[in-house]
């Protein structure tokens, strides 16, 4: 079982907002390679087949690696408005989604503060992780 | 009877000029990734980091950081193959042109020969001129074979390349083996503001080097004087549209910031800056190339600076670098750029030799509100500081110009100067700058310690409306902004320029001072605009002399005596007389 860890709504808010603002980044250049993908005829009969496959697994890894991070982002941000309690298994997720450097916050916090593993019985819910890459 | 040879057909390329969008695409989605790879490397498990394997695979910060690295690093190999792919096919074009010249005089000597062939008695010798013909069929034949083979192993590398990145286990392979960026920097680092050393490290760089860092650090090489300017272009295109498109995101997700629209105005502006030489073409008739030379839109305290040629400064006989004044920032790049432009199209119309303008916007331009006191306080408050800094930019920029000269031998170069960046093309040209002429329009002072264009290197050209109020705020005494360029003392030559209306300190006359400090680069379309017939402004026409290298040739007219003092104490005085006219009158 993983150490008691502290966490705030900022962190995850914080959190929520890099897997946000990297899945646009990554979207937009998907967006780029659609349009990469749509010239391909220029290279020629030869090349532009294999421009086409090439280009096509780079577009299902931005989509999956854009996917991923969007589904992180609004697993955070729904998991923020959910449970006050969660379990052990579920407290593992969420500190795989943080940045590396605030998975074990102990300082000073605002409240609403979370504290794992749950102290009580009820429910506990697990946050949406999002798909894996 | 000899048989006369007939040369074999070229084969079309149906390899198309848009092949180069495709790397462009790649490029700019690298970047993207590459940017998106730095956040989550930023927030992933330190390198090196001794804990449980389990959670740091665990990690998905960690992991994500892994996994775009890798697709970087694919994609990475794909451009480098595909930006290779593409000069080798301009070459293979260009010789295509070549071969299907050589074809055609083969037909044409084949249809004579065998018209005198089939003559009632062929003259003497024809065996012969056939036999060196035939010959010549052969050769052509073997050209022709060879230029289809370049074709194939251009082909064949590309698709050797695709072939060894079209997979993520092959990415994670090629991210163990792609450049060392950070080392690389470093590299750049210790050769920084030296142009010449800085090309000559470029140069020296393998092409997967090169490539890495565009899409790594487009920022860095797109804005480093000494980089070649296509690198550069190429560079900061990619940034330019990793942006646009990540903001296109944002604003579908409804998520824009107030400093997310700043952005969405600046590269707008670019855009439209890039578009304003659309209808141009170059000396051998073809679209006339543009280049983002410059692109960093947080600098100068998120004005941004930006540049952009129209033609090949490279490789042109004649290159100019319009440097704007009051109130320039990324956002109105487009009018900044559009001077350029129209400055290029009315150099070119002098015939003499090739020309490559650029807009350049590398300074913190003063920002004041358009009136007489907002300009003449405002000027007084920034004084000469800005110009100082933006004349090094300036220098450091026109000496990366020199360093990566392809041309024979050096350009004709000329620095123009509008309103206060003529103050900083005067320090930098009275500094370490060298430039052939230098003009300033609009200017409100050569720099403090310009007291005469002697003491500015090149030859000193001075465009100054006496309806233009900013071009009477230099004085003799050197306060504010330097010594008056139109003056006689100063020394320089001064053009002629088309008044647009009288000035005065109230109502209309305002106004007209206005029009007078914005107009020196009216070109036909604007005159037009204002029903003054379809030529450009005199201004202009001047300036485009300068720029052609026939400064000499320019509409010359007789410099100011007067001082300014004067000038002002004449125009208070008016303003007293009309105000008092108009109060006894009504």
């Amino acid at each position: 079982m993983s150490a008691p860890f502290l966490l705030t709504y900022a962190t995850l808010a914080r959190a929520a907002a890099i897997w946000d603002d990297q899945a646009e980044v990554l979207r937009g250049g998907h967006k780029r390679l659609t349009d990469a993908r749509s010239a391909t005829g220029a290279l020629g009969d030869r090349v532009a087949p294999v421009a086409e496959r090439y280009l096509d697994t780079w577009l299902a890894q931005a989509t999956t690696l854009a996917e991923a991070a969007q589904g992180r982002s609004v697993g955070l941000t729904s998991f923020m408005r959910s449970a006050a309690y969660f379990d052990a298994s579920a407290a593992a997720d969420i500190r795989a989604m943080l940045p590396w450097s605030e998975r074990d916050l102990s300082g000073p916090m605002g409240p609403p503060r979370l504290v794992v593993p749950s102290p009580s019985p009820g429910p506990s819910p697990s946050p949406t992780p999002g798909p894996q890459p | 009877m000899t048989a006369i040879a007939r040369p074999v057909a070229v084969p079309e390329l149906t390899i198309e000029p848009g092949a180069r969008s495709v790397a462009s695409g790649v490029r700019a989605c690298a970047v993207a990734m590459s940017d998106a790879g730095d956040v989550m490397r930023h927030q992933a498990a330190p390198a090196g980091f001794e804990g449980d394997p389990a959670e740091i695979a665990r990690h998905a910060m960690t992991s994500t950081a892994d996994d775009v690295q890798a697709a970087v690093a694919a994609l990475q190999v794909g451009v480098a193959a595909l930006d290779a792919f593409c000069d080798e096919t301009e070459q293979i074009r260009s010789d295509r042109i070549d071969l299907a010249t050589r074809h055609g005089h083969l037909v044409a000597a084949a249809d004579d020969l065998e018209r005198r062939q089939s003559a009632a008695e062929p003259a003497a010798g024809l065996d012969s001129e056939i036999g060196r013909h035939n010959g010549q069929v052969d050769t052509f034949a073997t050209d022709v074979a060879a230029w289809e083979q370049r074709i194939t192993r251009a082909e064949d590398r590309l698709v050797s390349a695709l072939r060894s990145a079209d997979s993520t286990a092959e990415a994670d392979r090629l991210a163990t083996s792609a450049p060392d960026v950070p080392g690389l920097t470093d590299e750049l680092d210790r050769v920084k503001n030296d142009p010449a050393a800085i090309y000559t490290w470029w140069k020296g760089l393998s092409r997967a080097e090169r490539e890495a860092l565009k899409i790594a650090r487009p920022e860095l090489i797109g804005n480093t004087d000494g980089i070649p300017i296509a690198d550069r272009d190429e560079a900061n295109r990619a940034q330019l549209s990793a942006l646009h498109n990540t903001l296109e995101q944002r604003e579908a997700d409804d998520e824009l910031t107030d400093a997310d629209r700043d952005l969405k105005d600046k590269i707008a502006a670019i855009h439209q800056g890039l578009d304003k030489a659309a209808d141009q073409f170059d000396e051998n008739g073809d679209p006339l190339p543009t280049y983002l030379m410059v692109f960093d839109p947080d600098a100068a305290n998120g004005d941004g600076h930006a540049a952009i040629a129209f033609g090949n400064p490279e490789t042109a006989d004649h290159v100019s670098v319009n440097v704007p004044g009051l109130d320039s920032t990324m956002d109105t790049f487009d009018g900044v750029s559009g001077d350029a432009a129209a400055v290029r199209e009315a150099a070119s119309r002098n015939g003499n030799g090739s020309v490559a303008s650029i807009a350049w916007l590398g300074y913190d331009a003063p920002d004041f509100d358009a009136s007489v006191d907002g300009i003449r306080d405002g000027l007084g408050v920034a004084g000469e500081g800005k110009a100082a800094a933006g004349a090094k930019n300036l220098s450091d920029f026109v000496d990366g110009l020199k360093a990566t000269r392809q041309g024979d031998g050096p350009a004709h170069y000329t620095a123009i100067g509008h309103s206060y960046g003529s103050v900083t093309v005067g320090t930098a040209a009275g500094g370490g700058m060298r430039v052939d002429d230098v003009v300033l329009v609009g200017s409100p002072g050569a720099g403090g310690k310009n007291p005469h264009a002697s003491d500015l290197h090149g030859n000193v050209f001075v465009g100054s409306s006496d309806e233009d109020f900013v071009t009477h705020l230099g004085g003799d005494d050197r306060r504010l902004l330097g010594a008056d360029p139109a003056h006689d003392d100063f020394g320089g030559t001064r053009f002629k320029v088309e008044p647009q209306g009288e000035f005065s300190l109230d109502g209309d006359g305002l106004k007209a001072g206005i029009e007078n400090h914005t107009s020196y680069f009216d070109d036909a379309d604007q005159m037009e605009r204002e029903h003054r017939g379809e030529r450009d402004s005199d201004s202009l026409v001047n300036i485009g002399k300068v720029v052609s290298g026939r400064g000499d040739s320019v509409d010359e007219v007789s410099p100011r005596t007067e001082s300014n003092d004067a000038w002002w104490l004449k125009q208070a005085g008016q303003s007293w007389l009309d105000r008092h006219t108009s109060h006894r009158g009504g």
